[in-house]
């Protein structure tokens, strides 16, 4: 897979690792619309290694993600949408932190959207 | 942004503690905060939070007012009918989150007000004044889930 950079900065960052195709990425911060568009470039990056066989799941950990404003949920979406295109699966996992109970209520729209290969944890 | 937000975020905290409650309007505060941001004209723009208890009711209620030029003011208007008017709201939601992104803009703040936080979502325009308000019922610190 063609290595993909990790966001960095005090209000938002990511830490990803990608192992025998699954890509792992932990959201760490706020995502408000001033950072989400950093996130959308990542994703930008992740898409095409989904379209090209070589990432077939995504794990999106939520455990130390503190804030998602309507910005986020729109990006998440539009990357879904790209996936839904595709004519191989890729699954999506959003990991949620228990103690974060917002979490699964601002992830659902996301699986409603994608909901043969979006699930919530 | 941040600082309101986070303002929010420790009012809630001190009064309803970090259950439903608390998140649901600091995620109600930081939407209408972000419409401000993206929408209001330059001048005058007003973010307004307020906890109150009467008659053993209580009650949490944000308020914004700002100027907008006549297009985004026509298209938050037109938004913000068919929110408050829709009888489902978490089925107009899952509509916007599939077109979303489509015109260069999320339009999920304010549905997600009301989808996701279940809250009370009202609003009037005057000339080229916007006031949004958002309101609900909440539980005190030791009550809340």
């Amino acid at each position: 897979m063609t290595p993909v950079t990790d966001l960095e900065g005090q209000a938002f960052s990511t830490k990803s690792v990608y192992q025998a195709g699954t890509f792992s990425v932990s959201l760490i911060g706020c995502l408000d619309m001033e950072t989400t568009p950093r996130l959308r470039g990542f994703l930008t990056l992740v898409a095409p290694e989904v379209a090209a066989g070589t990432i077939n799941a995504v794990t999106f950990d939520a455990s130390q993600l503190y804030l998602m404003s309507s910005s986020a949920i729109s990006c998440f979406a539009n990357f879904l949408k790209e996936l839904k295109k595709l004519a191989r699966p890729c699954w999506i996992t959003f990991r949620t932190n228990p103690t974060h109970t917002w979490q699964r209520r601002a992830f659902e729209p996301l699986v409603r959207l994608a909901d043969k290969f979006a699930t919530i944890e | 942004m941040n600082r309101a937000r986070a303002l929010v975020a420790a009012l809630c905290e001190a009064e309803l503690g970090t259950g439903t409650d608390a998140h649901n309007f600091v995620m109600a505060a930081q939407e209408l905060l972000e419409n401000l941001a993206k929408y209001a004209a330059p001048g005058h723009a007003s973010f307004r939070f307020e906890l109150s208890a009467q008659n053993g009711r209580r009650r949490a209620r944000l308020a914004t007012r700002n100027e907008a030029s006549a297009e985004p003011l026509a298209v938050a208007s037109g938004l913000l009918g068919r929110i408050t008017e829709s009888r489902d709201p978490v089925a107009l939601y899952d509509a916007l989150v599939a077109e979303s992104g489509e015109s260069g803009r999320s339009r999920l703040g304010l549905i997600r007000i009301r989808a996701e936080g279940d809250l009370e979502l009202e609003y009037a325009v005057r000339g080229s004044s916007l006031e949004i308000v958002v309101s609900g019922d909440v539980h005190s610190k030791r009550h809340s889930a």
